[in-house]
């Protein structure tokens, strides 16, 4: 008898810990609502440096950026080697301007899926503002450390079937609401791309992630690493940069 | 006349040394024409022959939708109800043996180090071993089969790039029917090495269940690919898919039915510009052999002119003795074309039978992506051997009749004392 109580007594701790720690963990929609809140943007402005690692391979690319949602964006390389080619992408088409052949090229569909300019990232990942509130259903899984700052660890299951990823694990810092670490996985459940937040800082009252490194997964040493250097969010931007003859100027 | 020709057959068997090398001179010129104009017409058919069985068909069904976005290789556009559309083509025309769909989408495959580019292509793998001869060009492994999910097969440059061999495992990615990217597993069933350079490098062939579930799909359909009966040569081939086409056109309205002029226009077009080269080679072969049947007939008439004069010393008037020369070249000159097309129909048999392989004379050379590999089969050309004759007598006309002439008009005693 005096076991069943100690049981008894030791079941209502255990339920009383659980109970403070559920209070303690934010509710899912809440919390993708705070991320969004930092990293969704209606216009964004960058200048960016892309770190390109294949093998033992570096390769680096610097550009101007500017996007508004998810479908207008203009990008200009400023590398000598790619100097003056821009691209521009408008909803599902992309268009790239080559001012040595002063040719532009379309490119759509599934291309846009490929890394851009040879890097980790896609044309998508690069250049589209997700809110991930309207796409995904969430779920808080667990907290853990990493890299010295608590993180609530969030999973993502697409609720459209056009979400870019089936599945997403975001480690998502508990006090700033930022996407320290995702693990992206595709409908068939393999994992495709890993991400990792190296600098979190505050830029226009939000906390941004301005340097990560994103591998593809389906490739042996491989990674990306995008620094902004400069970064705007939500700046007014001009729609005539959205053009075609903005692209071929 | 008849005593000329009869002297004149008298003389060619006399001199038979001469003749004989006269002949021969024209036997290997007007074979050699007859060859080389086989051989021509067969590269031309290895080529389109490769282009049907290998990757065009004889004719291609799709919407026009889809031809009009077909660079971007989308997973839209379909041909609406497929296995309706299949029954109605082979319902169209009775020189169609088969009809199979094939979904063409753009994967990236990746060998866990690196990721590659492919072309892939999900096909039903019964039917389309009815329509292509991809199954006959695998080089190890098997082809696909639909009770064997999860396998694929690549071509013999991609495994070779990859590392990879059969029994070895891949990952595919590919863009979805949902505009995301999914990716799995896929196990290397078979390598097939083709005529064309491009499935060698880049081409990935899945089963139909493989792909539906890779990209969201449900038997989507980019194209119908029809095969039909050989036909005996290039142009027919060409006139049988046109008819078929027009035919599959009519019974599929809505639907865009190319045939394989279409499909292989850019091909047809260089075929065209080509041809003036071929017709060029050809043009230098029989001036070669012109050269040598005028030289050797030159020479017959030249060696003889002592004769002639012999012969008008005899009371033959200049005008025999040039009918008489012109005689004997013809008739040499027909027995050299008739040699000429022997020989080059011996030649188009070897060639139309057993063929020549193309690796084995040009190696590993780039043609420039043309699928020009595998064994070249020449063609009977009958015209051909119609013009190589005509042109022996001709040119032997021509040959014998300049000197002839000459020599009809020389003086007896000149023509004597001719050295």
């Amino acid at each position: 008898m005096r076991l069943s109580i100690k049981a008894i007594c030791a079941s209502l701790a255990l339920s009383a810990l659980g109970a403070a720690a559920s209070a303690q963990a934010p509710d899912a929609a809440e919390l993708l609502a705070r991320i969004d809140g930092n990293q969704a943007f209606e216009s964004i402005a960058y200048v960016a440096r892309m770190e390109i690692r294949v093998g033992g391979q570096l390769r680096v690319k610097s550009m101007r950026a500017w996007a508004m949602g998810a479908d207008k964006a203009f990008v200009e390389f400023t590398n000598p080697e790619d100097a003056g080619t821009r691209m521009l992408k408008l909803g599902k088409d992309l268009w790239m301007y080559f001012p040595a052949e002063q040719d532009t090229v379309r490119i759509s569909g599934h291309l846009l899926k490929e890394g851009m300019m040879g890097s980790d990232f896609s044309y998508e990942d690069a250049l589209e503002s997700d809110e991930l509130s309207s796409i995904y259903s969430a779920a808080v899984t667990g907290e853990e450390e990493l890299g010295g700052r608590r993180v609530y660890v969030v999973e993502l299951k697409a609720r459209a079937q056009s979400a870019k990823y089936e599945r997403r694990v975001l480690k998502v810092d508990a006090e700033r609401y930022v996407v320290l670490a995702e693990d992206m996985y595709a409908r068939s459940g393999r994992l495709l791309k890993t991400m990792e937040a190296v600098k979190v800082e505050r830029v226009s009252g939000r906390w941004y992630a301005t340097e990560l490194v994103l591998r593809d997964r389906l490739r042996k040493d491989s990674s990306t690493t995008m620094v902004m250097e400069s970064l705007e969010l939500d700046p007014a931007l001009d729609q005539g940069m959205f053009t075609r003859a903005a692209l071929e100027r | 006349m008849g005593a000329l020709w009869k002297i004149a057959a008298r003389n060619v068997l006399r001199h038979k040394r001469r003749t004989v090398i006269t002949g021969v001179v024209m036997s290997v010129g007007i074979g050699l024409f007859i060859m080389m104009d086989s051989v021509l017409v067969g590269m031309d058919r290895i080529t389109l022959d490769n282009m049907i069985d290998y990757t065009e068909s004889v004719a291609k069904v799709r919407t026009p939708e889809y031809v009009s976005n077909q660079l971007g290789t989308p997973l839209d556009y379909g041909v609406p109800d497929p296995e309706a559309a299949m029954r109605a083509i082979m319902a169209a025309d009775r020189r169609i043996t088969a009809v199979a769909p094939r979904a063409r989408f753009v994967a990236n495959v990746s060998n866990y180090e690196d990721s590659l580019p492919v072309v892939a292509t999900a096909v039903d793998p019964e039917l389309d071993a009815r329509v292509f001869k991809l199954p006959e060009a695998v080089v190890s492994g098997s082809w696909l089969s639909a009770a064997e999910p999860g396998d694929v097969v690549i071509g013999s440059g991609l495994a070779e790039e990859l590392g990879v061999e059969v029994g070895d495992y891949l990952v595919v990615s590919a863009s979805t029917v949902y505009e995301n990217v999914n990716a799995d597993e896929y196990r290397v069933g078979g390598v097939v090495f083709t005529p064309m350079p491009y499935i060698n490098d880049s081409g990935l062939f899945m089963a139909y269940g493989d792909a539906d579930e890779l990209l969201g799909t449900d038997g989507f359909a980019s194209e119908l690919v029809v095969a039909a009966a050989r036909a005996p040569s290039l142009d027919a081939t060409l006139a049988d898919a046109d008819g078929i086409a027009a035919r599959a056109g009519a019974a599929l309205p809505g639907l865009r039915v190319d045939s394989i002029t279409e499909l292989a226009k850019d091909y047809l077009a260089m075929r065209a510009m080509k041809s003036k080269f071929s017709y060029m080679i050809i043009l230098v072969v029989l001036l070669i052999a012109a050269v040598g049947i005028v030289n050797t007939i030159l020479m017959s008439v030249y060696a003889r002119i002592r004769e002639i004069g012999v012969l008008r010393a005899y009371g033959m008037s200049p005008k025999d003795i040039r009918r008489l020369f012109t005689l004997e070249g013809l008739l040499v000159g027909a027995v050299g074309s008739l040699g000429g097309v022997l020989l080059g129909a011996l030649m188009d048999w070897y060639f139309v039978e057993v063929g020549m392989s193309i690796g084995a004379v040009i190696g590993s050379i780039d043609m420039g992506g043309l699928p020009l590999t595998g064994t070249l089969y020449g063609e009977w050309n009958p015209a051909t051997m119609v013009v190589g004759f005509a042109f022996g007598l001709v040119v032997a006309f021509v040959a014998a009749r300049i000197p002839a002439k000459r020599a009809a008009r020389l003086e007896v005693t000149d023509a004597l004392r001719f050295v």
